[in-house]
């Protein structure tokens, strides 16, 4: 195996950030944002493109791993709350102010990485393993980034827990009840772009979606309750992280971003394929 | 990617017609499945191809249209298809297994590629999301008719304009109703699920031919962005069509010659991927199209 | 003796095989009747239309019968119109557009609606008091206009037997009595109409015949026989406003 930095913390970090994605996803899928992390994975391009050229003009060096993730963050961002925006235009519809959305963040993106590609330093190389994720690339910096981000969105995540949870369960009721619907979807989509962020190095720009998806969708085939599934979804995503850091070091070539996804469709697929008993058993 | 730029329009005449036929096979088709609200459906299809395409040629083993093309339609069908199981059968919402599928499958495609036919396809993944616009250009030989020289993905993009056109005129009633009313026409007709099919195919198709010159980037700005520019003036199908094609087709020339000239309008150092500029500027035209509309209701009032 | 217009018998619809939503189903309709399909919430009033119209992945049945033939050789003489949710009225269309539509199933493939299919359009359109709005957006008509729009179009294809899933839902009292006007029009034209229904205050005012529905076929008849107490409390639950069933009834049932 050929890791950059210490095997076994990349590994650990790998799997703290598909606990995270799975654990996100449950309330991505709930709120009917599937689409909307879409966009944030494609729409951090155009904003690590302009980070590594803040850095390299700043002389602080293009792949300083914070400034990337915030760059691309910001624009996630954006992009994530242009959807709302868009969808209320006539005739567009939440279906095409995605399309649009990651139609401009993402061409915006290609732009850009051309305009970085011509740039003179030997640094650019690693921004194209951004594209479909390279566990292998990662240094010791990036991974104490992804730690640090991780924990912190999981103990966020924890934090609205409840409130996430009712939100997800009954819209109406939560309105009624006074929760400020629109502020925790604002919270939701900025934990959401937290972990594609996070995600960026090793599961990749266009891939990271389905980290976010897959493993909490299977989850949802265990039934159970909200808590459970929610913990389902961060144990299979972990394990898929996990699963496809081991499988794209054993085939060298394979972006770790593709294995993750691979091995989290696999799960999906057995979780859909197992009889009801079963599904109900490994839920409760 | 490009490494020089073609400074003569002779040179850049191939780059912006294949831009152009894309945007007629992708645009025309691109206002039916607006009307049909499944803009990402064409997103989902542009990343699904590529398995398609690489398994097309490591069958065949050369880098052959047909075998190629075939793959990838048949990989993009399938994607819809699976969606659509995984939507019932593990009831998630629609954009959910879109999601789910198409990530599977843009997966398997960059597995593939990479292990498989990197050197041999001679298809970068890169070059699958942004396109290679500028690579395509007119090849002069002194001994064989002008024909020879157009490139390959000209003549299947073109192919795929006069498709999409034809289609879109022969069918444009069946797909009006089934788009505005489906439950309608599905008692009327016993034929609606055949010509949802036949779009299916076509719009496969269309992007399949797309996808090697312009890349995933513009194939999905092209199939939503024009028609949600031209929606908020449309008064009929015919004339959205229309419009976005009109429309389409002066911004596809804009944003490829600012990428191309990017030296001397933006200073830059290279010309810049047309692809992405072109994708950017459709994008931003959505928005400001419904603030024309908005502008000019209230010039009357 | 000409067969009946829909002639239907233990037809059971749903989303999926294990969970139907309406069972054993059996009722026919008779030529220029004009029918009420009324049944509380979730009772599957809707699908039991779209079940016997084939618009479901989950059916089975005897026997369903249109003219006394398959749904394939009698899709000519039947219209369907879904809830007007359903469709996206911001789509670009002006009414005629939309009535014409009822047309593109005669016009076949590759041809074009010509002057002639929309002097048709037109002609329809007239009939449910529509002539000025021809030309409007459907988006921009009232939801009523829309309503008759919808009319206009199973009337320029000549329908004879009609579906309707909630024509009268969110439209005002005046836009309601319009509608039921023309429908029960239709009915005097010997047209044979089948509408899903939610207000049972207006039933007895704009049909002839009703259908009880929750789950089941509890009752089809007269509407003075099917609108009960006992029937609609077994239907429903509980014993709805007396006001509801019979005016008649209504008295005793305060003085009880």
């Amino acid at each position: 195996m050929i890791f950059g930095a210490n095997t076994l913390t990349v590994l650990a970090g790998c799997a703290l950030f598909g606990a995270l994605a799975g654990a996100v996803g449950t309330f991505v899928l709930a709120r009917r944002r599937a689409l909307v992390a879409d966009v944030a994975g494609h729409a951090t391009l155009p904003g690590v493109c302009l980070a590594f050229l803040a850095g390299e003009a700043w002389g602080i060096g293009g792949r300083t791993p914070w400034l990337l993730l915030l760059g691309g963050a910001v624009t996630a961002l954006i992009a994530a709350c242009c959807v709302p925006a868009l969808a209320r235009l006539r005739r567009v519809g939440s279906d095409g102010a995605t399309a649009v959305s990651l139609a401009f963040f993402f061409g915006l993106g290609a732009v850009l990485i051309s305009v970085v590609q011509s740039h003179e330093s030997g640094a650019q190389g690693g921004l194209r393993k951004l594209l479909f994720g390279s566990a292998a690339a990662m240094n010791s910096d990036d991974v104490t980034t992804l730690i640090v981000l991780t924990l912190a969105t999981l103990i966020a995540l924890s934090v609205f827990f409840k409130e996430f949870a009712l939100l997800s369960f009954d819209e109406p009721f939560a309105r009624v009840s006074g929760l400020p619907v629109r502020n925790l979807d604002l919270v939701l989509t900025v934990l959401l772009v937290a972990t594609v962020v996070a995600g960026l190095q090793v599961a990749g720009i266009v891939l990271v979606v389905a980290m976010v998806l897959t493993p909490a969708a299977a989850a949802r085939q265990l039934r159970g309750s909200l808590t459970r599934v929610t913990v389902m979804a961060s144990i299979i995503g972990a394990a898929s992280a996990a699963g496809g850091v081991i499988v794209s070091s054993m085939f060298e070539r394979v972006p770790t971003g593709s294995a993750m996804t691979l091995v989290a469709t696999l799960v999906l697929l057995i979780a859909m394929a197992l009889p009801l008993r079963a599904r109900l058993a490994v839920g409760a | 990617m490009s490494s020089s730029l073609p400074t003569s329009f002779a040179a850049d005449a191939p780059a912006l017609a294949a831009a152009l036929c894309a945007l007629i096979a992708c645009g025309t088709l691109g206002n039916w499945l607006v009307l049909r609200k499944e803009a990402m459906t064409g997103d989902a299809i542009a990343h699904a191809v590529l398995p398609g395409l690489v398994a097309g040629f490591l069958v065949t083993g050369t880098r052959s249209v047909g075998a190629m093309f075939v793959g990838a339609a048949l990989a993009g069908i399938a994607a819809i298809l699976i969606a659509k199981w995984i939507r019932t059968r593990a009831r998630t919402e629609a954009g959910a297994a879109l999601g789910i599928v198409f990530t599977a499958f843009f997966a398997f495609g960059v597995a593939l590629l990479e292990t498989q036919g990197a050197r041999q396809v001679d298809l970068d993944p890169e070059c699958v999301l942004f396109g290679s616009l500028e690579t395509l250009f007119y090849v002069e030989s002194p001994d064989a008719s002008w024909i020879t020289g157009v490139p390959r993905q000209l003549w299947s993009l073109a192919g795929a304009a006069v498709l999409a056109v034809l289609f879109s005129v022969a069918f444009a009633k069946e797909l009006t109703l089934l788009a505005f009313d489906a439950p309608y026409a599905r008692v009327a007709s016993k034929s609606p699920r055949a010509i949802e099919s036949a779009l299916l195919a076509i719009v496969s198709a269309c992007i399949v031919a797309s996808f090697e010159a312009v890349g995933s980037v513009l194939v999905i700005a092209l199939l939503a962005c024009p028609a949600l520019i031209a929606a908020p003036h449309a008064r009929s199908v015919r004339g959205q069509i229309l419009l976005s094609l009109i429309i389409g087709c002066a911004i596809a020339c804009i944003g490829y010659l600012l990428a191309a000239q990017a030296e001397s309008v933006f200073g830059a150092k290279t010309a810049l991927n047309s692809a992405g500029m072109i994708a950017a500027l459709l994008a931003a035209a959505v928005p400001l199209s419904h603030a024309t509309r908005k502008l000019i209701i209230h010039q009357r009032a | 003796m000409t067969a009946l217009p829909l002639d239907v018998s233990a037809l059971s619809a749903g989303y999926t095989r294990e969970e139907m939503i309406v069972r054993d189903a059996s009722f026919s309709l008779v030529h220029g009747s004009m029918t009420a399909l009324i049944g509380p919430n979730g009772a599957g009033k809707s699908t039991l239309l779209k079940g016997l119209l084939g618009l479901l992945p989950a059916c089975t049945f005897d026997r369903i019968a249109f003219f006394g033939d398959t749904l394939d050789a009698a899709r000519a003489r039947i219209a369907y119109i879904p809830q007007r949710s359903e469709i996206d009225w911001n789509f670009p269309a002006s009414a005629l557009d939309v009535v014409a539509m009822g047309l593109y199933r005669k016009l076949g493939f590759f041809r074009r609606v010509g002057r002639d299919a929309k002097a048709q359009a037109r002609v329809a359109l007239e009939q449910v008091g529509l002539r000025d709005e021809a030309m409007e957006q459907v988006g921009e008509l009232s939801g009523g206009q829309q309503q008759r729009v919808l009319i206009a179009r199973a009337l320029v294809q000549n329908a004879e037997l009609l579906f309707l899933d909630e024509p009268f839902a969110n439209v005002d009292a005046f836009t309601e009595e319009h509608v039921a006007g023309i429908l029960r029009g239709l009915r005097d034209q010997g047209r044979t109409i089948l509408a899903v229904h939610h207000d049972l205050r207006s039933v007895r005012k704009h049909f002839d015949q009703v259908m009880l529905l929750n789950e089941r076929i509890l009752a089809q008849g007269n509407a003075a026989e099917v609108m009960t107490d006992a029937r609609l409390a077994e239907a429903y639950g509980f014993t709805p406003n007396s006001a509801v069933s019979t005016a008649d009834k209504a008295v005793s049932g305060t003085a009880a």
